[in-house]
């Protein structure tokens, strides 16, 4: 099941490629008539052991040690709603840039146009796939080379930056941490169950709590937490397909 | 060297002096006869005059003082002549030596000197933004070009959109795209259309038998990776540089390997290899010769089948082959006005 999603997400990246914004998937009129439609929010929720994450404030650990991010930022890509009584929904040219720095807060994303009915579940993706993830030139989406979130070096998107101060395992003093993940093999796709309805009335909003905590699972903050690559990188690639939750709103 | 002799290697003759009058995808027939570009971004006019005037134009960087054009410069087949230059924003020596730029859209296995940009118009943001180039903010930049309505409306003709940074990128690869060196004494030579001298037909034979292995024509370059000995050591910094392919592929069997440089205009793009240390092409030779460190990570093109390392070449080869080098030279393209300042 994971493979064949894999595979449809594929297809809907290439295929659904068009160059011009808004080109794609919405709910164009068929045969049948125009389809009834209403917006999806994305609420994002970055938590740590349940709090809402803040920018430059100390938190806690499960065991105990500190952490405070400076910067949180992800592309959040190929958003699919899984459908109930109506057929899966690929959002059309979604990439969007979720972040939590001190600069700038976006941990929202509205999206018109979504066909009415009722929806199981969503699948997405952590990271900018193969298909858009070397050309620095791309129109599609939110994609930029121009806001820090690409090697310009070596073409291609950086899928998460987190930094910030973290303690040592062993307790005592607090490092600097510095993750800048991407490249194709740290695509991680992530499949919700959630049921949800959306309708021309009122909509439907999710709510997406990603456990930012979980970023350090299996990582031992002994070592050096410059993380540019390398087999870490692949840790926290899991860790950031895995730490997310949905519910939903209204 | 008469414009007329090296003009031949078209079927129409008469049409080599007419250069911007051919159709805006034209190359050499020993090319392919047409420029490949991206389904993307094909070449048109007007993209290709709004990469030209993007590429000149200083008031792209942070101070207004810098330019592609800056440490690309067109009688130097677009290379500026300094080991590491250090002519941008910041005025901090860059990490390697400014590439030339020529024939550039036939680059398929990546561009850079370690190939980490995936084409031509990814490549373009790396030095617009670096602080040690142009240093530009894309916002700022945007805003700028959005407000002069010349650039308005030259974006408008070649994309039909506002300026945006992914046209600018897309345009500055199209006028890339058309830098085209194929009109070289030795490709009128090769068209049957002019001779070269009995020193240059002696280098010619030479290197057929020493360098075309990397170097092969029509591009003189195999546009792919080796390690020349340099150096047996491939230190983390600054920023990996040492480590040439390998900084990209993450692979030690890549360390020290960079990008073949083709030879077309050598004899004006001095000085060589990818950090620039070496100022002549003599000094180059000696080195293949007796000069290159031997490791695990030499190229084995350059191991003799005695097991030892270098060409073997003597002084009057290496006379020979700089004699042939000069019939590399593309007067016309070191001198076309459509390659120039606008």
């Amino acid at each position: 099941m994971k493979y064949l999603s894999i595979a449809l997400l594929a297809l809907s990246a290439c295929g659904g490629d068009s160059d011009s914004p808004g080109g794609g998937g919405g709910p164009a009129a068929t045969d049948a008539g125009p389809v009834a439609a209403g917006a999806l929010a994305l609420q994002f929720s970055h938590e740590i052991q349940g709090q809402p994450m803040v920018v430059d404030q100390a938190m806690t650990l499960a065991d105990g040690s500190p952490l405070t991010f400076a910067k949180l930022r992800y592309w959040f890509s190929n958003l699919v709603l899984v459908g109930d009584d109506v057929a899966d929904y690929t959002v059309p040219d979604a990439y969007y840039l979720i972040e939590q720095t001190r600069e700038a807060t976006r941990v929202r994303v509205d999206i018109p146009d979504v066909p009415s009915g009722r929806y199981v579940g969503i699948r997405f993706e952590m990271g900018v796939d193969e298909g858009h993830n070397h050309s620095l030139d791309t129109l599609v989406g939110e994609l930029s080379a121009g806001v820090n979130m690409s090697w310009n070096w070596n073409s291609g998107f950086i899928f998460m930056k987190a930094e910030g101060e973290v303690g040592l395992n062993s307790g005592g003093f607090e490092k600097s941490f510095t993750f800048h993940i991407g490249r194709d093999e740290s695509l991680r796709l992530v499949e919700l169950e959630q049921a949800f309805e959306v309708t021309s009335e009122a909509g439907a909003e999710l709510r997406l709590r990603a456990e930012v905590a979980q970023l350090f699972d299996e990582v031992n903050r002994e070592n050096n937490l410059s993380i540019l690559g390398g087999s870490v990188a692949q840790t926290i690639a899991d860790n950031y397909g895995a730490m997310w939750s949905v519910e939903a709103g209204n | 060297m008469a414009g007329g002799v090296v003009a031949c290697t078209t079927p129409e003759p008469s049409s080599f002096d007419a250069g911007f009058e051919r159709s805006i995808d034209w190359a050499p027939p020993a090319f392919g006869g047409v420029i490949p570009s991206p389904e993307r971004n094909p070449l048109t006019q007007a993209g290709v005059g709004l990469g030209r005037r993007l590429f000149y134009d200083r008031s792209l960087s942070a101070d207004g003082a810098v330019s592609c054009a800056t440490c690309h410069i067109q009688g130097r087949a677009f290379a500026d002549g300094i080991s590491r230059g250090s002519d941008g924003v910041s005025g901090q020596r860059l990490g390697r030596h400014a590439p030339v730029l020529q024939n550039l859209a036939w680059h398929d296995l990546g561009l850079f000197w370690d190939g980490g940009a995936s084409d031509l118009e990814s490549l373009v943001v790396a030095p617009l933004i670096s602080p040690d180039e142009l240093g530009a903010d894309p916002d700022q930049l945007v805003e700028a070009l959005a407000d002069d309505p010349l650039y308005v409306q030259q974006f408008d003709e070649a994309f039909g959109a506002e300026p945006s940074l992914p046209l600018l990128m897309r345009a500055v690869a199209q006028f890339m795209r058309t830098l085209v060196s194929g009109q070289s004494r030795y490709d009128a030579f090769v068209a049957g259309e002019a001779t070269l001298s009995a020193d240059q037909m002696s280098g010619l034979r030479v290197f057929e038998q020493h360098c075309v292995s990397c170097h092969p024509a029509p591009f003189f370059t195999d546009h792919d990776f080796h390690n020349l000995g340099l150096e047996t050591e491939f230190s983390d910094d600054p920023e990996d540089l040492r480590k040439g392919r390998g900084r990209i592929t993450e692979r030690e069997a890549d360390f020290g390997r960079f990008k073949t440089p083709s030879l077309r205009n050598v004899t004006v793009s001095a000085p060589y290899l990818h950090d620039g240390r070496l100022y002549d092409l003599r000094a180059v030779l000696e080195r293949y010769r007796d000069g290159l460190v031997v490791s695990d990570h030499l190229d084995p093109a350059l191991i003799q089948d005695n097991g030892e390392a270098g060409l073997p070449i003597s002084d009057q080869d290496i006379d020979h082959l700089e004699a042939f080098f000069e019939t590399l030279e593309d007067r016309r393209f070191l001198n076309a006005p459509e390659f120039g300042e606008p």
